[in-house]
C-alpha cells in the first residue's frame, strides 16, 4: 500500500515547513525585534515572514513549472557533487548551531539544572534516530507533531490574548512614531537568517510529490506556521513592550512563565511548552541532519559506494544510513561541545549566514533550475 | 524406510495392498494409539486395508456405518474397478476424497480422518471422520463484551471458521487452507474478502506463509512472530482476537484473517495503531458512549505510558511547576522514604507487574486472595514502613488501570513495557529526557508497517485514502454515518452504507 519510494507527500511538506517556521521562530524573532515601536516591531516581523512565505512559494512554484516544462525529468536530476558537499557542510555548521540554540533556550528558562551533554544528547538521540529512517518517517512524524503541537500554543495564544486584553495592553498599538523603515528592512534581514537554516526548497522539492494534488506549493503549512510565529511576537509585545522585551534574553519565555489557564492548577506552564517546542524543534534540526545522510548517500551512489535505492538494495541503504546518522550525531555532539567553550561562535556563525549562507540560498533556485535546463539543452544537441 | 525425510520423493500408493499396509505399519511401528484393519470383502475376497486414530475418529460414522457397510451390506463387487464401485456405491458419506499419496494418506490419518486402501487400485480413500476432543465454545474471557456476542473462538480449526461463515454468509468470502509445520502439520486457514481484500497484502502474507520452514507451529503467537517485519517493535503488528464477530468485521473491511488449529486466538491483519483501541461495544452501543469511552481509552493509554515519569519530572525536576501546596504535599509524604524518587517508582511499578504475573498463574480462587494481599497488605505495609509514599502508590495504581483500559492484551503490554523507557529517561533527564524519549517512540512508531500500511494510518498518510478516515479513530461516527470503509479496503470498493431515503 506505502511504498518505499522516499517521498513525502504535499500535506506532509506542508507540516514540516509549519514546524519548521514555528520551532525557528518562536524563542527567535522576539530575541530579535524589541527595541522599535511596537507598530514597527510588528511591521518587521511581518517584512520577516512575507518573505519567508514567498521565498518557498516562489521556489516551489518556479521549481514545479519547470519541472513540468520538461516531463519532470528536473525531479530526477541529481545535484552535483560540489552542491551535495555545499550543503552537508552548510547543514553540518547548522545543526550544530541549532544544537547550541537548543542549549542556550532550556537553559535560560528552565530552573533545573541540565547539564550541557544531557540536554544535547537526548535532542541528538531523538534527532539520530529520526535521520536514519529517512523522509518518509520525518514527513509522517510532523503530521503526528502538527496537531501535538499547534493545538495547545493555540490554547496558549488564547488564553495569553485573554490575559494581554485583561492588562489593558501596556502599549498603544497604534502608535507610528519611531517607524523607520530603513531599520525595519535591515534588521528584519537580519533576524531573518536563522530560519534559512531550515529545509531548503530545492531539497524539499525534491522529495515532495506533488503529482497527485492540483496544488504545487505547501501554502497551508507556511501560512499556518507564519501566523502562529506572527501571534506570538503580537503576544510578547502586549505582554512587556518592545523596550521591556529588548532587555530580556527570552522575552517569549519569560511569557510562558506568565500565562495563566482557567483554573490555575499548575503554577508555571514554560516547562510544558518548551517541551512541546521541543517536538517542533525536531523537526527544525532533525531535517538537517537528515538532509546531510541523503547528500552523502547520494554521494556514495555517484561514487558508485552504494546501490541505487531502486535495486532491491534497500535492505542495506537503510542500514547505511542509520550507521551515517549515528558517527554523524557523535561528530556534532562533539562540535557543538566546542562551540560552546568558543565564545565569539554565535557572532561567527550569524555573520557568514547574513553575508554568505542566506544569499546563497536565495541564488541557488535559479541558478540549479537554470544548470538543469542548460544540460538538457546540451544534451538535446 | 521412512516419511520422515521430507526431502525424499513421495511415496505413491501401490496396486498390491500387502506392499502399503508393509509402508504404513512400518510408519506406525509403536504407535499404540493407530488402529489398522484389514479387512476381506465379498465373495471375492477383496483386501481393504482401514487406518484410524483412536479417539480422533468419529466411531459412529466409521464404526457404525461405513465398516458396518463395507462389511455386511456389498453382496457383489465388480472384477474391475473394484475400487470406484466401493467409492460410489459403499461409502455412505459425501465428504470422500482421493489421494494418490501415502505420505499425505499418513498426514490425513493424523489429522483425525479415516484412510482406506484397496486392494488393485493406486488411490487411497480418505473419508472425513475427525472429531477431535475440544472444549465447546464458550464466553470470551479476554475480550468481555457487556451487549454483543459472548461467544469465543476454540482449539478446533473448523469450529473457528464455522463461528466466521455463520456471519459472513457470502461466497466471496475465501478460505485458503495450507499446512505448517514439518512436524505439526498444523492447519492454517488464510480467509478475506474476495473483492474488499488488497491483493498485494495477500500475496505478502501468503509469501510470507511459504517463506519459512519450522518444526511445529502450536499457537497463532508463533506464526505471528515468524512472519512480522519488525520482531523488535513492542508494539504488535497483527491484531489476536478470540472474538468471531471482531474477525467477521476486520473480514468485512478488508483485513484478512488467520485462523491456526490449535489457538484460540486468531490474527487479523493488516493491524495499524488505531485497531487495537476498538472494542466490539463500540459497534453496539451507542455512539456518544462510544465516543466517550474511545476518548478514554486513548487518554488511559498515554497514561499508562507516561504517568510514571512525568510524575518523576514534575516532582524530582520540576517542582517549581506545582502549586505551592501540592508540592509541600508531595515533600511531605516522602518524609522518611529511603529511595530516591526514581528507585521508589521503579520499586512499586516492578511490584506490581510481578502481582499482575502471579495473578495469571494462580486458579480462580486465589486469584482475588492475591488481590487483597498485593493491594491492602503489600501495599499498606510498604507505605507504613516508610518504603514509598502513597502517592507513588496512587500513580502506579492509576496507570495500571489506565493498562487495562486498553481492549488489546498485548497492545496495552507495549505501553507497559514503554512505561520503564519513560521512567529511566525522565530519572535521567527530567523533562528533556521524558520529550526525548516520546519522541523516539513516536518515531518509532512512524517508521512502523504492518503489511505495507503506516502504522499510524489514519493520523498519518491520510491522502492514500481520504474516504471515512476520521469516522473510526479517536471518535466513532454514529453508525448510520459510517458510509465508508477503512483505507484497508481496496480503491473502490469503499462504500458501505447507502440510504434510499437519502438518495446517497
Amino acid at each position: 500500500m506505502a511504498g518505499d519510494n522516499q517521498m513525502i507527500s504535499l500535506r506532509q511538506a506542508s507540516w514540516i515547513l509549519a514546524l519548521d517556521v514555528l520551532a525557528a521562530g518562536l524563542f527567535w524573532l522576539p530575541s530579535c525585534l524589541g527595541g522599535q515601536s511596537f507598530l514597527g516591531m510588528m511591521l518587521m516581523g511581518m517584512v520577516v515572514l512575507v518573505f519567508l512565505f514567498a521565498y518557498y512559494t516562489v521556489s516551489f512554484c518556479w521549481l514545479s513549472k519547470r519541472s513540468r516544462r520538461n516531463g519532470g525529468k528536473i525531479r530526477k536530476q541529481e545535484l552535483s557533487s560540489a552542491l551535495c558537499i555545499f550543503f552537508i557542510l552548510y547543514y553540518l555548521a547548522a545543526v550544530v548551531y541549532s544544537v547550541h540554540f537548543f542549549y542556550r533556550i532550556i537553559e535560560g528558562l528552565i530552573p533545573a539544572d541540565y547539564s550541557y551533554p544531557v540536554t544535547v544528547l537526548f535532542l541528538l538521540a531523538a534527532v539520530v534516530y529520526g535521520a536514519g529512517k529517512g523522509i518518509e518517517v520525518r514527513g509522517r512524524m510532523a503530521e503526528l507533531m502538527g496537531w501535538l503541537v499547534f493545538v495547545p500554543i493555540l490554547v496558549l495564544f488564547a488564553a495569553g490574548f485573554r490575559q494581554a486584553a485583561g492588562y489593558g495592553g501596556p502599549m498603544d498599538p497604534h502608535a507610528v512614531t519611531g517607524l523607520q523603515w530603513k531599520n525595519i528592512l535591515s534588521e528584519g534581514y537580519g533576524a531573518l537568517w536563522f530560519f534559512f537554516l531550515a529545509d531548503h526548497p530545492l531539497l524539499l522539492w525534491r522529495q515532495t510529490n506533488l503529482e497527485s494534488n492540483g496544488r504545487k506549493t505547501p501554502v497551508k503549512g507556511l501560512v499556518g506556521g507564519c501566523l502562529m510565529v506572527f501571534a506570538a511576537l503580537a503576544l510578547t509585545g502586549l505582554f512587556f513592550t518592545p523596550e521591556g522585551m529588548a532587555a530580556e534574553n527570552q522575552p517569549f519565555g519569560i511569557l510562558l512563565q506568565m500565562i495563566r489557564f482557567p483554573g490555575n492548577f499548575i503554577s508555571r506552564y514554560d516547562v510544558f511548552f518548551i517541551m512541546l517546542w521541543m517536538l517542533s524543534f525536531y523537526i527544525f534540526s532533525g531535517g538537517m541532519l537528515l538532509e546531510i545522510v541523503e547528500l552523502y548517500m547520494e554521494l556514495l551512489e555517484k561514487a558508485g559506494l552504494s546501490g541505487k535505492s531502486d535495486t532491491g538494495q534497500n535492505g542495506r541503504n537503510n542500514r547505511m544510513k542509520q550507521w551515517t546518522a549515528l558517527f554523524l550525531g557523535m561528530l556534532i555532539f562533539f562540535l557543538s561541545v566546542l562551540a560552546n567553550q568558543w565564545d565569539s561562535f554565535d557572532a561567527v556563525f550569524s555573520r557568514w549566514m547574513l553575508w554568505t549562507g542566506v544569499p546563497v540560498c536565495l541564488l541557488l533556485v535559479p541558478v540549479g533550475v537554470w544548470k538543469w535546463h542548460r544540460v538538457e539543452q546540451n544534451g538535446a544537441e | 524406510m521412512g516419511r520422515h525425510n521430507k526431502e525424499e520423493q513421495a511415496v505413491q500408493v501401490d496396486t498390491c495392498l500387502d506392499k502399503n499396509i508393509l509402508w504404513i505399519t512400518s510408519n506406525f511401528e509403536d504407535c499404540a494409539d493407530a488402529v489398522m484393519r484389514k479387512i476381506i470383502m465379498g465373495p471375492q475376497k477383496l483386501g481393504i486395508y482401514v487406518v484410524y486414530m483412536d479417539s480422533m475418529y468419529d466411531r459412529d460414522l466409521v464404526d457404525g456405518v461405513l465398516l458396518k457397510n463395507l462389511l455386511f451390506d456389498v453382496n457383489e463387487i465388480p472384477e474391475e474397478n473394484a475400487g470406484d464401485f466401493i467409492v460410489r456405491r459403499c461409502l455412505a458419506t459425501a465428504d470422500i476424497k482421493k489421494e494418490k499419496q501415502l505420505d499425505k494418506v499418513v498426514d490425513e490419518v493424523l489429522k483425525g480422518n479415516t484412510g482406506i486402501l484397496i486392494d488393485g487400485m493406486s488411490e487411497a480413500i480418505i473419508i472425513s471422520s475427525k472429531d477431535l476432543p475440544g472444549r465447546g465454545v464458550q464466553p470470551a474471557e479476554t475480550e468481555v463484551s457487556v451487549r454483543g456476542s459472548k461467544e469465543s473462538f476454540t482449539e478446533s480449526f473448523r469450529t473457528n471458521t464455522v463461528l466466521i461463515r455463520r456471519r459472513i454468509r457470502d461466497t466471496r468470502l475465501k478460505a485458503k487452507q495450507m499446512t505448517i509445520g514439518v512436524r505439526s502439520r498444523t492447519d492454517v486457514a488464510v480467509m478475506y474478502m474476495d473483492d474488499l481484500v488488497r491483493p498485494r497484502i495477500l500475496e505478502e502474507i501468503l509469501r510470507k506463509l511459504d517463506s519459512f520452514k519450522v518444526d511445529a507451529i502450536l499457537d497463532s503467537g508463533s506464526l505471528e512472530q515468524l512472519t512480522e517485519d519488525e520482531w523488535y517493535s513492542p508494539f504488535p503488528q497483527f491484531q489476536a482476537t478470540e472474538r468471531p464477530d471482531k474477525a467477521a468485521s476486520a473480514l468485512l473491511e478488508g483485513r484478512i484473517v488467520l485462523v491456526v488449529d490449535n489457538s484460540p486466538m486468531v490474527l487479523l491483519l493488516p493491524a495499524t495503531f488505531s485497531c487495537f483501541f476498538q472494542a466490539s461495544d463500540d459497534y453496539y452501543n451507542r455512539w456518544d458512549t462510544a465516543c466517550f469511552v474511545r476518548m478514554l481509552r486513548y487518554g488511559a493509554a498515554a497514561a499508562a505510558m507516561l504517568l510514571p515519569g512525568l510524575y518523576i519530572a514534575l516532582a524530582g525536576f520540576h517542582p517549581e511547576a506545582l502549586p505551592l501546596s501540592f508540592a509541600l504535599s508531595f515533600a511531605a509524604s516522602r518524609e522518611g522514604v529511603p529511595f530516591s524518587l526514581p528507585l521508589e517508582v521503579l520499586v512499586m511499578e516492578i511490584a506490581f507487574e510481578l502481582l499482575r504475573e502471579a495473578g495469571i498463574r494462580l486458579p480462580g480462587p486465589m486469584g482475588s486472595t492475591l488481590g487483597i494481599v498485593g493491594g491492602l497488605i503489600i501495599g499498606q505495609a510498604a507505605v507504613d514502613a516508610h518504603i514509598v509514599s502513597p502517592v507513588v502508590v496512587i500513580i502506579v495504581a492509576l496507570t495500571a488501570l489506565s493498562a487495562f483500559t486498553v481492549p488489546n492484551d498485548l497492545f496495552a503490554s507495549a505501553f507497559r513495557m514503554m512505561k520503564f523507557y519513560f521512567i529511566i529517561a525522565a530519572a535521567i533527564g527530567g523533562f528533556a529526557g521524558l520529550t526525548a524519549a516520546l519522541l523516539t517512540v513516536m518515531i518509532h512508531l512512524a517508521g512502523l508497517k504492518s503489511f505495507g500500511v503506516p502504522y499510524m494510518m489514519p493520523f498519518v498518510s491520510a491522502e492514500m485514502a481520504p474516504e471515512g478516515r476520521w469516522q473510526d479513530t479517536v471518535v466513532k461516527a454514529p453508525g448510520s454515518y459510517m458510509y465508508e470503509r477503512p483505507f484497508f479496503t481496496k480503491k473502490g470498493h469503499r462504500r458501505r452504507l447507502r440510504k434510499e431515503k437519502n438518495g446517497r
